[in-house]
């Protein structure tokens, strides 16, 4: 089911109502909320719930700060759990920090929460948080000591974590915390204070120097001289002792304690005292079972609860052969904590003490309850003194070999005198041989001359044969000297076969060229006969043409002469008539101004006409 | 209704949300018989009874059967010497009807959770949500028992915004409740 986002407006308005009533009484705001949204009572009523929720929130931190005339100022939230949340405050009166543990409005019983903190108060060990105080009124709440360390570099006080949280970092540091919760739950036990609920989450470890405290008594039984007390309900039906009680973490009960407790233990009994250090031990067993495991020892599973396995009697998951960071577990380790975690109370550790010194066993190097051996006492004596071990293995090793020594001398000196015996027994013997040796001498003498005549004649075969094979070896030489020449004129000769083809193919083809080139040159002498003939013919042609040119040359100088006479006739004649003009003119002029009137009118005379040869000689 | 009669309804069903919603690291008789109660109610007995009349349901009788069984059940499994007479007290009808309401509480608060993990918010709540599936994985973290700073470093975020979506996610739980109550 998806809502549709509300109209901007409403959502503005629903922060505005939020922000600004927080901050009034309660008792304002049903009016506020109707006046803010007259027309939407049911939005007004969600709003109003939510403030109601809002301010829920807060209260226990409001708790703190009225609590005890505002002595503690609270700080960060450390932890929460069902009943309670842990805070980080500040003792103004004491000038210190603190942690402070606030109950729930209706939580635990006021009695229950004095139980709590006298339990708590009853154990002085450095392994066991410090209760300083508890408030026992309206708002209750536990001061106890802040488990925190101040920063090496800047000195500021750092709170720490629980085992839970801040995981050891290797095997050892795990062994370490359990051993130190051990022994604070030891001297929890003498002072009868028995924690039944201890877990990763209730050990709380320093931030630097990394040590380990017990918290949280909220489960304990415990007894003052009085009748025993246990922080529960329960109590109050407690002198009922064949009724049971369940209590613990689910997935760190001894079985026995899932399938519940009797309401009424007493810690001066010894057979409840038993049973509630036997349930404590399984407890040690299931923080290092988590610790070195990473998990708890009653794994939570579908269907079943993890405290129904506890009571049903099933054993833990095996318990691995690695850590959670990868090392290998020690089986000696892994002993100690299936001892710790058994099924039944009376295979456990008698006390944490006893489970605390295993542990220290473990982590010095030094035998356990499980270590009976010689072996494993020697093995681990060796780890614990290193040096020891190595001068020791020196010494055993040279009084070894000095041993060796002495046992070779006495061999060697057996050796040297069966020698003796035996280098006599041959001196005899090297006589008689001399004897047979000088026969063998001469023996040997005669055959050597017979051996060197035999040499000499055999010097003489291998001359012979030295001679035969000079003989072999220069014929075989010459052999294939003659074939290597057979083989190079047999190459020289298909290399002229080949270049005579070659000269055969160039001769046919400069024939050819040849008897191309004749015919061209026949045709050649053909055209220049022709051209020879056409030369003599243009020739005579060029001569005709010069004679017709020197005729014409002279017929116009003719011509121009006449020419020049022509032009000198046209000169004169033009001359001429511009005389008889100006005559003509004169005499008109001459008639004109002797007539002198309009009557007497000359005839215009036709000066062209009158000269028909001068106007045609012009053009 | 009067104001401040919502306004006690209201105070109830907050603080009964709110205990709800807290982790229970160690556990009581209570809580353990609070378990086998809740697992009574899985097994849809509870549903069956519902549909019979107040005077046949004979509620006190059915639950503390089923716890006796299985108290059986695991006491048979183990050593014969260990067994005794002894047994644990069975609260009263008034009581176990209680139980059966929170059971039914926390069944319903797991449920929500998870919708507002997967950025399903319920029509009917009409305060808006600043980041529903942040606040949604945020309180799943917180009713699996985280701490807040655990919360922070395993989400990356601040401390106070942790803290801050808690608060928003508990007061939209309380309202959705108050609604399904019929206060709201």
């Amino acid at each position: 089911m998806t809502r549709d986002p509300p109209a901007a407006a409403i959502t503005a308005a629903i922060g505005v109502a939020l922000a600004e009533l927080a901050e009034r009484p309660a008792g304002e705001w049903p009016d506020a909320l109707r006046a803010r949204f007259p027309d939407d009572p049911a939005l007004a009523r969600q709003v109003l719930a939510w403030l109601h929720a809002q301010r829920a929130q807060a209260a226990d931190r409001d708790a703190l700060v009225l609590g005890d005339g505002a002595r503690y100022e609270p700080g960060v939230r450390l932890d929460a759990g069902a009943t309670a949340s842990v805070w980080r405050a500040y003792d103004r009166k004491l000038r210190r920090n603190v942690a402070i543990k606030v109950f729930d409005a209706g939580a635990p019983a006021i009695e229950e929460i004095l139980a709590e903190a006298r339990a708590a108060c009853e154990v002085t060990s450095e392994h066991v948080v410090r209760v300083f105080d508890v408030h026992d009124g309206e708002s209750p709440y536990i001061v106890m000591e802040l488990v925190g360390e101040h920063a090496p570099g800047t000195g500021a006080l750092e709170p720490g974590a629980s085992a839970a949280t801040g995981r050891p970092r290797d095997l050892w540091e795990a062994v370490r915390w359990v051993r130190d919760v051990a022994r604070g739950v030891h001297d929890a036990h003498l002072r009868n204070v028995f924690h039944r609920d201890l877990k990763p989450h209730n050990v709380l470890i320093t931030p630097f120097s990394r040590r380990a405290k017990i918290a949280d008594f909220g489960l304990a039984v415990f007894g003052t001289g009085r009748a025993a007390r246990s922080r529960s309900a329960d109590v109050e039906a407690g002198t009922d002792r064949a009724a049971l009680r369940i209590a613990g973490t689910p997935g760190y009960m001894a079985p026995e304690q899932a399938r519940g407790l009797g309401l009424a233990l007493d810690p001066r009994d010894p057979a409840d005292r038993a049973t509630l250090v036997a349930v404590d031990v399984w407890g040690l067993g299931a923080i290092a079972h988590d610790l070195l495991s990473g998990h708890p020892p009653w794994p939570c599973s579908d269907g079943v609860e993890a405290w129904e396995l506890a009571a049903s009697g099933a054993r833990p998951p095996p318990f691995p052969h690695r850590s959670p960071s990868g090392e290998r577990l020690p089986a000696r380790l892994a002993q100690i904590v299936d001892r710790a975690l058994a099924a039944r109370p009376g295979d456990r550790y008698p006390s944490a003490s006893a489970l605390a010194d295993e542990l220290h066993a473990v982590l010095g190097c030094r035998p356990t309850s499980f270590d009976r051996s010689p072996a494993a006492r020697l093995a681990l004596w060796s780890r614990r003194n290193p040096q020891l071990t190595v001068t020791a293995v020196v010494a055993v090793a040279l009084a070894g070999m000095t041993f060796a020594a002495y046992a070779a001398v006495l061999h060697l000196e057996g050796q040297r005198a069966a020698l003796a015996g035996e280098v006599r027994a041959v001196e005899s013997d090297k006589d008689r041989l001399a004897e047979q040796a000088r026969a063998a001498r001469r023996e040997l003498d005669e055959t050597e001359a017979n051996l060197r005549a035999q040499a000499a004649a055999l010097d003489t075969l291998r001359g012979s044969l030295r001679e035969a094979e000079t003989e072999f070896h220069a014929i075989v030489q010459a052999r294939e000297q003659a074939v290597r020449s057979a083989s190079l004129a047999t190459q020289a000769l298909a290399t002229v076969s080949s270049d005579r083809d070659v000269a055969e193919k160039t001769r046919d083809l400069y024939e050819s060229f040849w008897t191309r080139a004749r015919k061209e040159a026949t045709d050649a002498g053909r055209d220049r006969d022709a051209a020879a003939r056409d030369r003599d013919a243009a020739r005579a042609e060029r001569d005709q043409a010069s004679k017709e040119r020197d005729a014409a040359r002279a017929a116009i100088g003719r011509t121009e002469h006449e020419r020049d006479a022509a032009r000198a006739e046209r000169d004169r004649n033009a001359e001429a008539r511009h005389q008889a003009e100006a005559e003509v003119a004169k005499l008109l002029g001459e008639l004109t101004a002797a007539v002198g009137s309009d009557s007497v009118r000359p005839a215009a005379l036709p000066v062209e006409a009158s000269d028909p040869t001068t106007r045609g000689a012009v053009h | 209704m009067a104001d401040d009669q919502i306004a006690q309804q209201l105070e109830r069903i907050i603080r009964r949300v709110k205990r709800s919603m807290n982790y229970r690291g160690s556990y009581s008789t209570r809580d353990i018989l609070g378990s086998l109660v809740a697992r009574w109610v899985q097994s849809g007995e509870w549903e069956r009874l519902k549909q019979l009349p107040d005077d046949q349901r004979h509620l006190g009788e059915s639950v503390r059967r089923f716890i006796l069984d299985r108290f059986d059940q695991l006491r048979r499994r183990g050593k014969r010497e260990e067994l005794d007479d002894a047994a644990i007290a069975l609260p009263d009808d008034q009581v176990l009807a209680e139980m059966i309401e929170l059971a039914e509480l926390r069944a319903w608060i797991a449920r929500q959770v998870a919708e507002l993990a997967a950025g399903i918010v319920d029509a009917r709540v009409r305060v808006p949500l600043a980041e529903p599936a942040e606040a949604g994985a945020i309180l799943q973290l917180h009713l699996g028992g985280k701490t807040q700073r655990e919360i922070a470093a395993a989400r990356g975020v601040s401390l106070g915004l942790v803290n801050k979506r808690i608060a928003e996610g508990t007061s939209y739980l309380a309202v959705l409740q108050g609604i399904e109550r019929g206060v709201l």
